[in-house]
């Protein structure tokens, strides 16, 4: 393999691919990226065996080949190279060199064979989902996915796809964020996949910074998503990203949306996300809440730890319900409320116990379970 | 038996004088709890503890400052706590039998002849003790071992006892109204080795489940080598109280209906005995190791 190609492109994608490069493989080659020259492009490949991204920069390609190269590394050193283009030959399938200027790097290769395949979808079989709402569906619910792996369905995003729509739910058993965007879905393709959560933040970085790349180009704005039976892959412009699904049933994530609420009030997103975060300054390990009390036209925000202090914000609202005190994690709070952009909420409290509920325009929904204070 | 202290130190005003103080204490303790109490009344906690010890059953004790050195001369080394018997036998070997005779010894013998450390007890032979009455502190950790009757490679039984355990460690958090963050899990093998491994959970509970799927994870992970066990244990720490976060209704393992459950438990025990209710898993295993259910607090080295 011999290639030639321009030093800030091969920076951008190996950066954009090594996300999935962990930092303690479990196998040797997997620390390492594969690369393939064909025709006029070189593709990147990294993956953990559960994620996998593939991209594609343009490259003068003198003689084709595969090899594969510790990620960080070639990272490092393609970071400090004195030159605009980055000469790369293997001769032999075992070491790599980068000349530059007379000088050169020479680096140990793994065989291309022992890099594991990422799956194959047939083209066809592809649906199509918006670039910027499927973006923002992953912005808007990924913070709610539970870390916790005895619960490994609730592990990732679900993501489900209906005639005309597609659906984010994302959950951790304490909240419940959910995002519907329009999407060009046929009929008799409804489809519920869990997609794993390194794969959901990958997918949502390629998708942010593709914005800007791709925006403009034809079809540059449409994710193309192939669904398996037990892998997917998302694909956009010159970038693939392969998953493994989590296996097992979401569950039924509609019987936690309550029905009925006593009291709705508007509220300013950017004002109750400011005052929750001052409110979570005084958290502790201990004392982990934010009280909200609803009064005649007024929003009190509060925090009290013990042996730490107290803080205390009103906010004028248009209130003249009953008086009701609830009191929640601040950070499920903060989370929802950054990663919104409108500039009115829907907050819905029905009581101490009950959960409450954040609406952000029509699509936008958020179920949070209130902190019982003993 | 219990015991506690009382510094009664600038209360005549108001609590009158030592000894009516320490009778109005005694008779509402019996009023109260239907038990008898002994009181014994000195300067300091040491001297108060000797006299308690001397006025039982239900007597009081009192000890005048100054006088400390004639009450105590005539008893024997034992009644010194911390003096045990064999600390006793080594003491009546150099001659000493009474606290008087302790006396007569010089200080440095007693680290000779008994160990380094025990240089306090010729303190302590003259009355001395400037310990302060102060509060307990803050419970650190609940925790709860047992020694099995055999020792066993029996997993059923193991993670039966182990269940036990944590649920007899959660019951005294709930009591408290705490939680936990930390489950520890200690065993023993037969051969004595000693391994201690700790987790941290996802979020603090108190709940019997919780904490045996965490203690049943740790034992797994900890139970290396293919040895008999003698003793396991479970220790609950870096407590806290106060807030509890419920989950959603989402059909997975429902927090509240655990709570709830936990609770209706605790209070079948309460009313009819540690007994009265338990796990399927732990009955087969019922009969093996009677009154080990309970367990026994986690002993000493290890209250975090």
């Amino acid at each position: 393999m011999k290639i030639k190609c321009a030093k800030q492109d091969f920076i951008e994608s190996l950066q954009s691919v090594q996300g999935i490069v962990g930092a303690k493989a479990p196998i040797q080659i997997l620390s390492n990226v594969l690369l393939e020259a064909e025709g006029k492009d070189l593709l990147l490949t990294a993956t953990d065996l559960e994620v996998g991204i593939r991209r594609r920069i343009p490259a003068k390609v003198e003689r084709k080949g595969a090899i594969t190269l510790h990620a960080k590394r070639l990272l490092s050193i393609l970071r400090e190279l004195p030159v605009a283009e980055v000469a790369l030959e293997a001769t032999d399938g075992k070491d790599a060199e980068i000349r530059y200027d007379a000088s050169y790097f020479k680096m140990f290769c793994l065989p291309k064979d022992d890099f594991p395949k990422l799956p194959q979808f047939d083209k066809g079989g592809a649906l199509k989902l918006p670039r910027g709402p499927l973006a923002d569906l992953i912005r808007k619910t990924h913070y709610a996915v539970s870390h916790d792996e005895s619960r490994y369905v609730l592990n990732g995003l679900y993501l489900l796809l209906s005639k005309g729509s597609a659906r984010g739910v994302a959950t951790d058993g304490r909240r419940l964020a959910l995002c519907d965007i329009p999407a060009d879905i046929p009929e008799g393709e409804d489809r519920g996949v869990i997609i794993p959560t390194k794969a959901v933040l990958e997918l949502g970085r390629i998708l942010e910074w593709k914005k800007a790349e791709e925006g403009e180009k034809e079809g540059g704005d449409t994710v193309q998503v192939f669904l398996g039976e037990t892998q997917a892959a998302f694909s956009l412009g010159d970038c693939t990203l392969v998953t493994r699904l989590v296996e097992g049933h979401f569950p039924n994530y509609q019987q936690v949306i309550p029905q009925k609420v006593a009291h709705k009030l508007l509220l300013g997103r950017e004002e109750l996300l400011a005052g929750a975060r001052r409110m979570s300054l005084l958290a502790t390990e201990h004392a982990n809440s934010i009280k909200i009390a609803l009064k005649k036209n007024r929003l009190i925000l509060s925090a009290n730890a013990p042996g730490v202090g107290e803080a205390r914000e009103e906010m004028s609202i248009s209130y003249s319900g009953e008086e009701l005190s609830i009191a929640f994690n601040p950070q499920f709070l903060v989370d929802v409320l950054r990663n919104l952009d409108e500039e009115e909420v829907a907050l819905e409290l029905t009581d101490a116990l009950n959960p409450g509920v954040i609406r952000s325009g029509k699509s936008f929904l958020y179920v949070i379970m209130p902190i019982r204070l003993t | 038996m219990e015991e506690a202290f009382l510094d009664l130190t600038g209360c005549r005003s108001l609590l009158g004088p030592p000894l009516s103080a320490a009778d109005r204490i005694r008779a509402e303790i019996r009023r109260e709890l239907g038990l008898d109490a002994s009181i014994g009344v000195a300067a300091n906690k040491l001297v108060a503890r000797i006299a308690s010890a001397r006025a039982k059953p239900r007597g009081i004790c009192l000890v005048l400052p100054g006088g400390e050195e004639a009450f105590l001369s005539p008893l024997p080394v034992r009644a010194i706590p911390g003096v045990g018997p064999r600390a006793g036998e080594r003491l009546r070997l150099l001659g000493a039998a009474t606290i008087g005779d302790l006396g007569r010894i010089d200080a440095r013998v007693f680290s000779a002849a008994l160990g380094p450390g025990w240089a306090w007890l010729a303190v302590a032979a003259r009355g001395e003790d400037d310990d302060p009455v102060t509060p307990p502190a803050a419970q650190k950790s609940v925790g709860r071992e047992v020694t099995f009757p055999e020792d066993t490679l029996d997993r059923g039984l193991i993670l039966a006892e182990l269940g036990a355990l944590a649920g007899s460690a959660c019951r005294a958090l709930r009591r408290e109204g705490l939680q936990a963050r930390t489950v520890t899990v200690k065993l023993r093998y037969a051969d004595f080795q000693t391994v201690t491994r700790s987790a941290a959970l996802g979020e603090p509970t108190d709940l019997d489940g919780e904490v045996h799927a965490a203690a049943r994870g740790i034992l797994e992970g900890a139970w290396t080598r293919r040895l008999k066990l003698r003793l396991v244990g479970v220790r609950l720490s870096n407590l806290t109280g106060g807030e509890w976060q419920p989950g959603l209704p989402l059909g997975g393992p429902d927090r509240g209906r655990h709570k709830r459950l936990c609770a209706a438990a605790d209070r079948i025990r309460e009313r009819y005995g540690d007994g009265a209710i338990e796990r399927g898993a732990a009955l087969p295993w019922r009969n093996r190791t009677p009154g080990a259910r309970e367990g026994r607090p986690w002993d000493t080295g290890f209250q975090g």
